[in-house]
């Protein structure tokens, strides 16, 4: 048990951490209460630091499956927090500090921060207790205290009621998906036998010596996956996304886009290397009833996901969509599974990807974000601000406001997956692997998604750059909370400055799926600094 | 280390540019472009012209080592001279936009240098990722150049441009992943380095080569642009601004024609030979296709647009009759090209600056107008007409010299001294060079419409305010180079020749060397009656993962072709 | 066979020697192109007297002084002036490995004997030019003169180039500069068409001599004379040709000759291409002399007779060459016969005696074929300056029908001399020139034996007496009879300022001095020629008529210029054995009957054919004076004026008026269609130029909708993806609840279906 904590420092940091934001949440004093975003990121900071200091290491950790992934996913969960939570801050109880501030009694029964970024560290700790989780129950869990504590955050993100109706969808579909998951690992159990993930591995690893993968076993796999599925946002199961991530608050929907496809791409990388990758035609893939599950998936993600981003007007779904179809490209990643490189492995892409995936959409909606305009009641007599979501909205913004309509200009640029940018270099090798694992239909695919999204993500480029700013793009403002333009600000530096450390990087996503490899690209890095994370 | 210096210089000038408070963009822009011109004349001279191989003048430093990516930088004769063009050319887009840019000069002049840096990483890349950061990258200046500073219709122009041209390259990085991916099969060490790749996919098997081709196809021939992918081009020429249309017709459009000499050519020598005729065919539609269209346009622009899909025709010709003439030929094309073409659209945008009109049909008969003007125009209309003497003739009928020469002669061994051995030949020469007749059809009747005849101006024609009636010695100064160039390089090219002739002479050595021991599957169009010509294909190649069905496929392909 | 194997023998013997050129020689091709430089610098400079025009003569005297001392000391050798590389490429040390084209130059008689007329003309014409075109001083002046001088540099380098790249630079170059020059008044939309359609008929025939320079570069592995003419593979072609194994020469060697062949009439404004040289006519006057008469047009000549080996080796070039020259002949003569504008009636005159060259040196009479490119160059220079000399003193008007009497007017005699010497030399009266020199072709059609050439030389004897004709026609009406003039559309009316005045708009009015009497004739003076035009006219009558000499100097060589001609490399190879190569033109069997040996005379030829049973070259001095002086009978008599031998022959009184105009209606609409040139141009246009433009805006139209429409489609299918996808996202829960559920279910059912 000791063993299991020594890799539970973050999240115990972070739990930890919740308490006390909860508690200070509802402090009278407006300047205690303002501390509830910086402990956050402290908290995430020191969770981060944690993370990258605890190797597990002794007998216990051989429960989990990918041990070594933990300090990678660990710290880029922390690091992309941070970033969330600078976003986050000041987007609750606007009006009540508002007010407490003209006079009105403080009441903490008006007060939602506590619970909101409490909700959001439990959110993170579930997302970090994915990565670690060795059991389908502890996976599971984790991955509910993921979801659950969202469902209430796009409620309370806003007074608009289409956040109300978007926590409700989000709720119920949620609850959809846990099922058939939950489902899933209920097979998956009868068919092996246990739950811990390792037994699991090694009972099929037993059977398909034997006469082949059980067809409960299989089921629970695939019933699983689907479930993961709406994690995601995968099709079939994304047909949520647009509308939550248009009903929540900007700052939320960020948090959407990377905290729940995270614990997905963890969760699903765990369910199939309970599987392995060493089947099929090549000897180097998933069965053929998984893989073609991913496939289709994958490719459905992507396609759908562009095109129907194609056809929006709205940001947010635009981005949502979008979100969707990079679901599908990282599934490439993880059908194309590990390999001897960080060129050849898949999973290490999608490390990578969740890295540079979450910096870039971040950062583009945090611009989004920070950008508001006519505060209105509604109908529950609370102040709502309209937030940017029209395409409209950004009109002529590099020429009014140059840093963030800059910082948006780069951010579109590298969901594109342009050069000189860290989503292409998230790209090239989910292209790399995919070809490795000889999957160049689905790379030619992937490569014309890319070609597609364009379409839409050059106006985000456009837009901002070419364009006069019209009366409706005039009438939004910068927003007061300062953080959300500096948050759009640093998405677009670091997805530029992340080319540069590129290399680093990718040597760390790889080494985190694939530690015993480490000589080899130490090899490749000779003459580069830093050092194997093991090593530390 | 001096080619470092030349993506570096233009970089910091731009930041210069943005990082000023004060107005002096184009001020700075102008020297930056100068110091990079110095510089690249350091280059040349240090440069070892008798020697082939990308491995001069060379930078490396590791980038993303796990992804087998360096900044790996060095220059053969090629790249060089290629590079050279470029920084030529930026002094004069930049002076040559003084006056034509009034707003926005701060953008204008920094993606401006930005781009030129981008131009010269794609020739010097030594790494395909690399090569392919840059190729993409220079898309970006390039969108904005137009969008922000083009004609009436320059946002569809510029996303169509961006679009187009995206698309065709992703899918050429899919082929360079491949091509890495066989690499890692073959040696066990991921690798992105050209050289080494190059080596891994000449040794792959006709069918998987031939996939290499149609991917990397994708990515060049719509840069270049080859018919039927060419429709991008006229229109972000035509709402490119001057600058934007000298850079694009005189760099960007090569970058397609290096990456098909760069690339497809040593990667595919194999397949580049199946597939010549093919390639051909669409290289001569090309040229009279769109020659013909030249004729009934009204926009002197977009006629000048067209041609260069029929020019740069010409140069895919050359490239894809694989022999020394024939490639040499493109190669000087793509020089060549640059300087008339870049030159035709520098005085277009010099006449539009002083009659905001390009319509033949409002303005004609410029020749006692503006003489001088009138006399450079006619200059570059007979450097792009191909006439001897200068440097348009000189590509040009090498280009038509190396079609010819590559073909059914080698059947008659001993007869044709002069022949090479390919997949064109007289035929396609015969069929391309009714180019030069259209070539003449159309800029003469540009040239009699615009510069001869009665004079006419737009109704509501005034003086410029700031320019001359007839050219401002700016303008001249701009001018000047580029008339030296065509004349120099229509005089003298044995120099230019001499210096490609060492990488070219590699390059198609790849393909030639096919042609030599009993590897069977060249001699196509001879032996595609015998069945089993197919079936030597391996041991030649040594490839051990050879695809059993392709390379059965394969074997169909070829005496399809044959009959 | 065995009477050929000698000759075989001593021509492999006799293997071209080629030295190496001094240096001086470069000054014939460098100083024109000093010209142009000095000439491109006075235009910089503005410079605004007559100082181009003097820069131009003196260096191109120059150059004919080169040239002529070039003939005395290197007269007989072959050697090579080489400047710098130009083309320098090697892929290999094998032969054919090597693509080489340098900056050089080739000398032997063949190009000294072109060199020196085409220098010595340049310079005259040159001088006549520099009175010609003062009226431009200060504007185009220096614009024509630098094109001049380039056109002369081009010249050069097409007569005297060392490889056929070199001849392919001059080539176009002499084409540029006839498109300057052509379209040198460009403000007047006729000279701007007529430039262009110069530049791109030409260019068709460019395309032919490019492919001929390609194949012979692919054939013989080398694009360089030197070494052309010196390649054992050529040799042994030849030999084959000469022992009537024909069959022996690959297709590619004798199509070789084809497309060069195709070259040569694009340049030479043979049929199917002339139609460009009579449009020509709207440069300026020293211009159609100089390039659209005496040297340019010449080039296609030229090209034969340098390629003659090559030529050799086909079956079909030559007598092509020959059929095509005959009927240009004569369809020329005929629309010349009609036509009203003097210089029109020269243009269709050089055509006509083009084709006269080509059939002779098509008939292997390259001797008589290059001797009438010589006379010709100076008979019609001097017409053509003539011509101009009239235009010029009469602002403009060329019609024959305005004109008359001008022997009778002061200071017109020199001009009057100059034309009746060059007409009496075109229209072949004995004793001239002309008449020598087409003698020589003419009587080689009957001898040489060849498909319908008799047929031809009958043709080329009835189209004699055509030129005879339409010559005298021109002479007799302008030149004689009452005097009477109407000037030209250059005295009067708005199209002066294009015409005359053709940059001028920023003068103002300071050079309309002649404004003040716009409108009437009756101010109208004639301006007779002063001395730089006569003293050009004059001397080129007296080298017109000396041309004749040529033709006595060393008879047994046919002349002065055989002797040039059997010196030059193109030539020996086949006067060697002159019947016998002709054989090969019918076929092989009829070989054994001629035995012949190299120094044939007349009296061998004899063997060959004959004219109504006689020896040609005996009688067809007197045939040929027959045709020829009853054309001018005839001339005579329908135009002379009254008065002329007792009223009988002539009986015009005015200018307009005369015997012809009945006769023209008698035989109307011919005459009308001959004037209208037999619609060949509409033909064209209605074949050529017309479908071209419609087939340019279907591709057009193609490219918009089909090819770009394509595009856009694919660029649309996204979308349209989109759209279909679409009503999925319904926002409606349980709707979203029940898909995701059907998604499961449907994405299950696929797994399944194919994966068990």
């Amino acid at each position: 048990m000791a063993e299991t904590l020594a890799y539970l420092w973050p999240e115990v940091t972070l739990f930890l951490a919740t308490c006390v934001v909860m508690v200070v949440g509802l402090s009278p004093s407006a300047a205690v209460r303002r501390l509830c975003p910086l402990i956050c990121g402290i908290s995430l900071a020191a969770a981060g630091i944690f993370a990258i200091g605890t190797t597990p290491t002794g007998p216990e950790h051989t429960r989990s499956l990918m041990p070594s992934m933990l300090p990678y996913a660990k710290a880029i969960i922390a690091a992309v927090g941070i970033l969330l939570v600078m976003l986050l801050a000041g987007t609750v109880d606007r009006e009540e500090e508002a007010n407490i501030e003209k006079g009105r009694t403080f009441d903490p029964l008006r007060l939602n921060s506590g619970e909101f970024y409490s909700f959001f560290l439990f959110s993170l700790t579930g997302l970090m207790l994915t990565a670690s989780a060795d059991t389908l129950i502890w996976l599971f869990l984790a991955l509910e205290l993921t979801s659950l504590p969202t469902y209430v955050m796009v409620t309370i993100s806003t007074a608009r009621s289409n956040a109300r109706e978007a926590g409700v969808k989000y709720f119920f579909l949620g609850a959809l998906g846990a099922a058939i998951f939950l489902y899933g690992f209920t097979l998956i159990y009868g068919g092996t036998g246990s739950v811990h993930l390792t037994e699991i591995r090694h009972a099929i690893t037993t059977q398909m010596a034997g006469e082949g993968l059980n067809p409960i076993t299989l089921a629970g796999i695939l019933l699983a996956i689907i479930g993961i599925g709406f994690k995601i946002a995968a099709v079939p199961m994304h047909y949520y996304t647009a509308d939550v991530y248009q009903g929540a608050a900007t700052p939320v929907t960020a948090m959407l886009a990377f905290v729940p496809k995270t614990a997905g791409f963890l969760a699903l990388m765990l369910v199939c290397s309970t599987i392995g990758w060493h089947y099929g035609e090549s000897g180097a893939g998933l069965p053929d009833a998984v893989r073609l599950l991913l496939w289709v998936m994958a490719v459905m993600s992507m396609t759908l996901g562009n095109v129907l981003a194609l056809l929006q007007t709205s940001m947010k779904r635009m981005l949502a969509y979008s979100s969707i179809a990079h679901s599908g490209y990282m599934l490439v990643g993880l059908i194309a599974g590990p390999g001897d490189t960080f060129t050849q492995s898949g999973l290490s892409a999608v490390l990578f990807y969740l890295l540079s995936y979450g910096v870039m959409s971040t950062g583009a909606f945090a611009v989004i974000a920070s950008l508001e305009r006519n505060p209105q009641r509604t109908h529950t007599g609370e102040l709502a601000y309209d937030e940017a979501d029209s395409i409209e909205a950004i009109r002529g913004l590099a020429r009014t406001k140059p840093l963030l309509g800059w910082s948006l200009v780069i951010c579109a640029l590298s969901l594109l997956g342009f050069p000189l940018t860290i989503g292409f270099f998230g790209k090239l090798p989910l292209f790399t692997a995919g070809i490795s694992a000889g999957e160049i239909g689905l790379v030619v695919i992937l490569g014309l998604n890319s070609a597609i999204a364009a379409f839409y993500y050059l106006r985000l480029v456009a837009y901002p750059l070419f364009d006069e700013a019209g009366d409706e793009a005039r009438a939004f403002n910068l927003t007061p909370m300062r953080t959300r333009p500096a948050v759009g600000a640093l998405g677009a530096a670091g997805v530029v400055l992340m080319t540069v450390f590129a290399g680093p990087i990718a040597r760390l996503a790889h080494n985190a799926v694939h530690p015993d490899s480490q000589g080899h690209v130490a090899d490749d890095a000779s003459n580069n600094t830093d050092e194997p994370v093991a090593a530390k | 280390m001096v080619l470092l210096l030349l993506i570096v210089i233009p970089l910091i000038c731009a930041g210069l540019i943005v990082f000023n408070p004060r107005e002096q963009a184009k001020y700075i822009a102008a020297g930056g472009s100068l110091v990079s011109v110095v510089f690249g004349v350091v280059a040349l001279a240090a440069f070892n012209w008798s020697q082939g191989g990308m491995d001069q003048l060379t930078f490396t430093t590791p980038w993303v080592p796990a992804l087998g990516l360096n900044f790996d930088i060095g220059a053969d004769a090629v790249s060089l001279l290629l590079i050279a063009l470029t920084i030529l050319l930026g002094p004069i887009c930049v002076i040559g936009s003084f006056t034509a840019v009034v707003e926005n000069q701060k953008t204008f002049y920094a993606w401006l240098l930005i781009l030129q840096s981008a131009m010269v990483g794609v020739f010097c890349a030594r790494d395909l990722v690399l090569f392919y950061i840059c190729f993409e990258f220079t898309l970006i200046p390039m969108y904005i150049l137009i969008a922000m500073f083009g004609s009436s219709n320059r946002r569809k122009a510029s996303t169509k441009f961006f679009l187009y041209t995206f698309t065709g390259s992703v899918i050429a990085l899919a082929g360079f992943a491949y091509v890495a991916w066989q690499h890692s099969v073959f040696t066990g060490e991921w690798s992105f380095n050209m050289a080494a790749l190059g080596e891994t996919a000449r040794a792959l098997n006709a069918s998987q080569q031939a996939w290499v081709l149609l991917a990397l196809m994708a990515g060049f021939a719509v840069k270049v642009p080859l018919f039927p992918v060419h429709t991008w081009l006229p229109l972000a020429h035509t709402e490119a601004p001057t600058a934007g249309s000298v850079i694009l017709a005189g760099v960007l459009l090569k970058l397609g024609t290096y990456g098909v000499y760069k690339f497809a050519l040593p990667f595919a020598p194999a397949a580049v030979l199946d597939y010549a005729p093919f390639m051909a065919v669409l290289a001569i539609i090309g040229i009279v296709y769109a020659g013909l269209i030249c004729w009934v346009q009204t926009d002197i622009k977009k006629l000048v647009a067209y041609s260069s899909v029929s020019h740069l025709g010409f140069c895919m010709l050359g490239l894809f009759a694989v022999n020394s003439v024939g490639v040499t030929g493109s190669v000087l094309y793509m020089i060549s090209h640059g300087f008339s073409t870049g030159a035709l659209f520098l005085m277009i945008g010099m006449m539009y600056e002083r009659y905001h009109t390009r319509s033949m049909k409002e303005v004609s008969g410029l020749g006692s107008k503006m003489p001088v003007w009138s006399t450079f125009m006619v200059f570059f209309v007979m450097a792009s007409v191909g006439l001897p003497g200068l440097n348009g003739f000189v590509s040009e009928i090498m280009c038509l010299f190396g079609t010819f020469q590559s073909g059914p002669w080698t059947g008659q061994a001993g007869v044709t001294p002069g022949a090479t051995f390919g997949m064109l030949g007289p035929v396609f020469a015969a069929f391309a060079g009714t180019g030069m007749i259209v070539a003449a059809i159309y800029l003469l009747y540009m040239t009699g419409k615009i510069v001869w005849g009665p004079t006419r101006e737009p109704d509501d024609h005034h003086a410029h305010e700031v320019l001359p009636t007839d050219l401002s010695a700016r303008e001249i100064g701009v001018l000047l180079p580029l008339a030296a160039g065509c004349l120099v390089f229509g005089l003298y090219p044995a120099p230019l020749m001499k210096a490609v002739e060492a990488p070219v002479n590699d390059t198609v050595a790849y393909v030639q060397s096919l042609n030599t021991g009993d590897t069977g599957r060249v001699m196509v169009w001879t032996a595609a009656h015998e069945d089993d010509h197919g079936s030597d294909h391996n041991a030649d190649h040594g490839d051990t993962h050879t695809d059993e069905h392709a390379q059965d496929e394969h074997s169909e392909d070829h005496s399809g072709e044959g009959h | 066979m065995t009477s050929i194997s000698p000759t075989l023998a001593s021509m492999a013997d006799t293997a071209l020697h080629v030295g190496s050129a001094p240096a001086w020689v470069l000054a014939i091709p460098l100083l024109p192109m000093l010209a142009v430089v000095l000439n491109t610098f006075s235009a910089i400079f503005r410079v605004k007297t007559k100082l181009p025009a003097w820069i131009t003569i003196a260096c191109l005297a120059g150059s004919f002084l080169a040239t002529a001392f070039a003939f005395m000391t290197l007269s007989g050798q072959t050697n090579v002036a080489t400047g710098w590389k130009w083309f320098d490429l090697s892929w290999g040390a094998g032969q054919g490995q090597q693509f080489i084209a340098d900056f050089g130059f080739y000398i032997d008689n063949l190009t000294l004997l072109w060199m020196l007329f085409v220098t010595g003309l340049a310079t005259l014409i040159a001088v006549y030019a520099s009175e010609y075109m003062e009226h431009d001083v200060g504007k185009g002046y220096t614009r024509f003169f630098v094109a001049f001088g380039l056109f002369v540099f081009s010249m050069t380098c097409l007569v005297m180039g060392d490889n056929m790249l070199m001849l392919y630079l001059g080539w176009e170059g002499v084409g540029l500069c006839s498109y300057l020059l052509i379209g040198y008044f460009y403000k007047k939309p006729a000279a701007v068409a007529a430039a262009k359609k110069a530049f791109i008929v030409n260019r068709i025939g460019d395309l032919g001599l490019a492919i001929g320079v390609m194949l012979t570069f692919v054939h013989f592995g080398t694009l360089e004379y030197a070494q052309l003419f010196q390649s054992e593979q050529l040799a042994g072609y030849i030999a084959a040709v000469l022992e009537g194994r024909a069959g022996d020469v690959p297709l590619m060697a004798q199509l070789i000759a084809v497309f060069l062949m195709i070259g040569a009439f694009g340049k030479s404004a043979q049929f199917p291409l002339y139609v460009w040289l009579p449009d020509a006519m709207e440069g300026p006057t020293p211009v159609s002399a100089l390039i659209h008469a005496a040297t340019m047009v010449t080039a296609g000549v030229y090209l034969i007779a340098r390629m003659l080996p090559v030529f050799l080796l086909s079956e079909w070039a030559l007598p092509v060459v020959a059929w095509v020259g005959t009927f240009t002949a004569l369809l020329a003569a005929t629309i010349g016969m009609a036509q009203f504008d003097i210089k029109r009636i020269m243009a269709y005159s050089t055509v006509s005696q083009l084709g006269y060259m080509f059939a002779g040196i098509a008939m292997l009479s390259s001797v008589g074929g290059v001797y009438h490119v010589v006379t010709h160059a100076f008979f019609k220079a001097l017409l053509f300056l003539c011509c101009g000399a009239v235009m010029h003193g009469f602002a403009g008007q060329l019609d024959l029908r305005k004109l008359s009497g001008l022997w009778h007017m002061k200071g017109w005699r020199v001009v009057s001399v100059g034309m009746l010497v060059g007409c009496l030399n075109l229209a072949g009266v004995p004793f001239t020139a002309g008449f020598f020199s087409k003698d020589m072709i003419i009587a080689e059609a009957f001898v040489t034996p060849g498909y319908g050439y008799s047929l031809l030389g009958w043709t080329l004897l009835f189209t004699a007496g055509l030129t005879a004709y339409y010559t005298f026609r021109v002479f007799f009406r302008v030149f004689t009879g009452p005097v009477q003039y109407e000037p030209g559309d250059e005295h009067h009316g708005e199209d002066d300022h294009s015409h005359d005045h053709a940059q001028d708009d920023a003068h103002g009015h300071d050079g309309h001095s002649h404004e003040d009497h716009a409108h009437g004739h009756d101010h109208f003076h004639p301006h007779p020629p002063r001395f730089a035009i006569n003293f050009v006219l004059a001397t080129l009558s007296v080298l017109a008529v000396l041309a004749a000499g040529l033709y006595f100097v060393s008879p047994e060589k046919h002349g002065w210029v055989g002797d040039m001609l059997e010196e030059s490399t193109a030539h020996n190879l086949y006067t060697a054995d002159h019947s016998a190569a002709a054989m090969f033109l019918i076929d092989g069997d009829a070989h054994a009957a001629h035995d012949t040996h190299a120094d044939a005379a007349h009296g061998e030829h004899a063997a060959h054919g004959s004219i109504l049973g006689f020896n040609p070259h005996e009688v067809m001095y007197y045939i040929s004076a027959i045709f020829g002086l009853t054309g001018i009978g005839l001339a005579a008599y329908l135009h002379g004026p009254r008065g002329m031998v007792s009223g009988f022959l002539g009986n015009r009184v005015e200018a307009g008026k005369c015997r012809m105009d009945a006769v023209a209606k008698a035989f109307d609409p011919i005459p009308r269609w001959a004037e209208n040139k037999w619609y060949v141009d509409e033909f064209y246009h209605f074949l050529f130029v017309r479908p071209l433009w419609v087939v340019s805006y279907i591709f057009q139209t193609i490219d918009k909708l089909l090819v770009d429409g394509l595009v856009n489609l694919f660029g649309y299918l996204p979308r349209l993806l989109g759209r279909g996808a679409q009503p999925g996202q319904s926002g409606v829960l349980h709707g979203y609840a029940l898909s995701m559920a059907g998604g499961v279910g449907v994405i299950l059912f696929i797994v399944v279906l194919v994966t068990l």
